[in-house]
């Protein structure tokens, strides 16, 4: 609500309203060329995000997450990135502009929210100033004016005694709080979508929930879309409406955030919910880890991505790589050729552990691990 | 010849009967209290030579840094803007072309083709900067021009190098995800975080221009320091010799305490110290 009004009273032109979603993405690719080859960071990634709504991206370190969000914005390098695919935005397609186009969308239109709050602020300018500048410069809003929105935004976004820090360098806030100005310089012109890359990883465990609660507050308060993007399920858990787990560079499953965590079909998903502590485990209890490492985004194995590191692997994992499938619930989709819950799926883990093996070549984890 | 006494009497008078720890003392009392004695040539007092030299060395530094920074900034910015791009590649050519060029030469060349030539600048003289602006200026351009092309291009490789390491950081990836305009995430974004390494070769270079400017008052004939110690040393007029190396030395201390303040002023993370943990 405050975005529009914002861009009434500024006279900035409003973009075009359409009745579908806010974000389309269609087969998006985004590859990197280096030195050793191809990086194929994004490979084909499809979703769409309506108005109001919250999309969490999860995946491990290397599974193209942050890249994907800095694709859909176009706020990629200028050289050696071969991007393809289509992002609708509010019913203009992204992939399209220009950058200077691109930069009456970025800040406007689209706020991103970065990992680290102790590089992604500027250290020799002063917190105030970092959050005017865009709202002087897309808004045209006077030097007064300015000020007295950045004391509101620092307001809502918790910090006390706003007007004291906008004179303040980032070096003079803790983290949490540096996270708290990197959002309400995220939020400053209103956007109708925020990126958060990450948004909680650089922080204490004890300042991570304060800083989604707030994120969450926000937009709800401003019926924001967000894609939460994180390796952590625990964070996206209660937080968002869906949920897509990607995997080297694809997504691997998506479905409502629920279903996601009650009945999900491929075994990367349930080995990320395996990875984290229960409160409810005795101690000592060993973790559960994903044997292996992510693969080389250069060498893709054929088949599909995740089967070297698979307890349901078999042969069919390796020649065919399996694709996207819908589940029984709406709007649940997931690439498994053995999904978790069926009979394939558990004839094909029981095949494993009676011979010892995963594909990896590490040991089976015991049954109920 | 000069007679036994005679002699005796001038070096009490110029203190040389006394031992050369005394001397010293003898002359670091005097030095603190402005007094950096007499010229052995004419007798004029060494303070005044060094008062009426002075102003042309600090103006040719002045006008020489001003003119490498102003040209050496915005060529740093863009080379750094689009790395190993073709003005990248020209600039850093002409850059090393520019520092391959001994001052002398470099002098030479540039009274040649502006004085001898083009009769555009006189290829010698001075007029000091308080009787006419204009003919002072005329007068300076050359040879500010000959200490400043060294400079510039050290300066605009030091830039060029920071502003790339500083426009990979988080935090102008932050400024673009504003929607921020190139020239603003450049100027006021970008070019404060880079210039640490900038202060920090200028105030060293603009240290050693001070001797650099020696060659470039004697090519020009300019009644600056550098000339008057040379012309000094040639009669050797010791107490203006001595003179002009503690005006050197101070000025370099000088300048470098400068840069250290300005460290300060750039970044404020410096004024704070305490602060963070």
């Amino acid at each position: 609500m405050r975005a529009r009004r914002d861009r009434q009273t500024t006279g900035y032109p409003a973009a075009p309203e359409t009745s579908g979603p806010l974000l389309e993405v269609a087969d998006l690719t985004t590859h990197f060329r280096t030195g050793r080859g191809m990086v194929r960071a994004v490979d084909g990634v499809s979703f769409s995000l309506d108005r109001g709504r919250t999309l969490g991206v999860v995946g491990e370190s290397g599974s193209g997450k942050t890249v994907l969000s800095r694709s859909i914005m176009g706020l990629l390098p200028r050289t050696n990135v071969v991007r393809s695919g289509e992002v609708r935005f509010a019913g203009r397609e992204l992939t399209a502009l220009t950058e200077a186009e691109l930069r009456d969308i970025w800040g406007v239109e689209i706020g991103m929210v970065f990992q680290d709050p102790m590089t992604s602020l500027n250290p020799v300018m002063r917190v105030g100033r970092q959050i005017t500048e865009s709202l002087r410069h897309h808004l045209g809003v006077d030097r007064a004016e300015g000020r007295r929105r950045a004391v509101a935004l620092l307001d809502s976004v918790g910090i006390p005694e706003p007007e004291q820090r906008l004179g303040d360098f980032p070096h003079q806030l803790s983290g949490g709080m540096r996270q708290r100005v990197t959002i309400a310089v995220a939020l400053a012109c209103g956007p109708r979508l925020l990126m958060a890359d990450e948004p909680t990883t650089a922080l204490d465990v004890t300042v991570q929930a304060q800083i989604l609660d707030l994120l969450a507050r926000q937009q709800r308060e401003r019926y924001m879309a967000m894609v939460l993007v994180t390796h952590d399920l625990g964070v996206v858990a209660g937080r968002t409406d869906e949920i897509a787990v990607m995997y080297a560079g694809k997504i691997v499953e998506k479905a409502p955030t629920r279903t996601l965590f009650s009945d999900m079909k491929m075994p990367y998903t349930e080995a990320l919910l395996k990875s984290i502590p229960k409160l409810a485990d005795p101690s000592h209890t060993t973790l559960s880890v994903i044997p292996g490492r992510p693969p080389d985004l250069v060498n893709l194995p054929t088949g599909c991505r995740f089967y070297p590191r698979c307890p349901y692997a078999q042969q069919r994992c390796r020649d065919e790589e399996p694709p996207l499938q819908e589940a029984t619930t709406p709007g649940h989709v997931y690439r498994c050729w053995f999904p978790v819950g069926t009979p394939e799926g558990r004839d094909a883990l029981d095949r494993n552990r009676r011979e010892g093996r995963l594909d990896a070549g590490a040991p089976v984890a015991p049954a109920g691990a | 010849m000069i007679p036994a006494k005679g002699l005796a009497q001038c070096r009490h008078q110029l203190g040389l009967d006394q031992s050369l720890p005394g001397q010293y003392v003898q002359y670091l009392d005097n030095s603190l209290h402005g007094n950096l004695g007499t010229s052995y040539l004419n007798g004029q007092t060494v303070g005044k030579a060094v008062k009426q030299a002075l102003p042309v060395t600090v103006e040719l530094l002045v006008l020489s840094q001003l003119i490498a920074l102003v040209v050496a900034v915005p060529l740093g910015i863009l080379a750094a803007l689009r790395p190993d791009g073709v003005f990248d590649q020209v600039s850093t050519g002409v850059a090393f072309g520019l520092l391959a060029i001994p001052a002398f030469m470099l002098g030479v060349l540039l009274v040649y083709l502006f004085a001898v030539s083009f009769h555009v600048f006189p290829a010698t003289g001075w007029t000091p900067l308080t009787q006419d602006l204009g003919d002072n200026l005329k007068h300076a351009i050359l040879p500010s021009l000959t200490l400043a092309l060294g400079s510039l291009a050290v300066y605009m490789r030091v830039l060029r190098t920071d502003m790339i390491a500083t426009l990979r950081e988080d935090f102008i990836t932050t400024a673009r995800a504003k929607g921020m305009p190139t020239s603003h995430i450049l100027l006021r974004h970008a070019l404060r975080p880079s210039t640490f390494a900038l202060v920090t070769v200028a105030g060293i270079n603009i240290g050693t221009l001070i001797t650099g400017a020696f060659l470039v008052e004697f090519i020009f004939q300019l009644p600056g320091i550098g000339l008057l110690t040379l012309s000094s040393i040639y009669a050797r007029d010791y107490g203006i010799v001595q003179a002009t190396v503690l005006v050197v030395a101070v000025g370099f201390v000088v300048i470098n305490l400068l840069v250290d303040l300005l460290y300060a002023a750039i970044d404020p993370r410096t004024r704070h110290a305490r602060a963070t943990v």
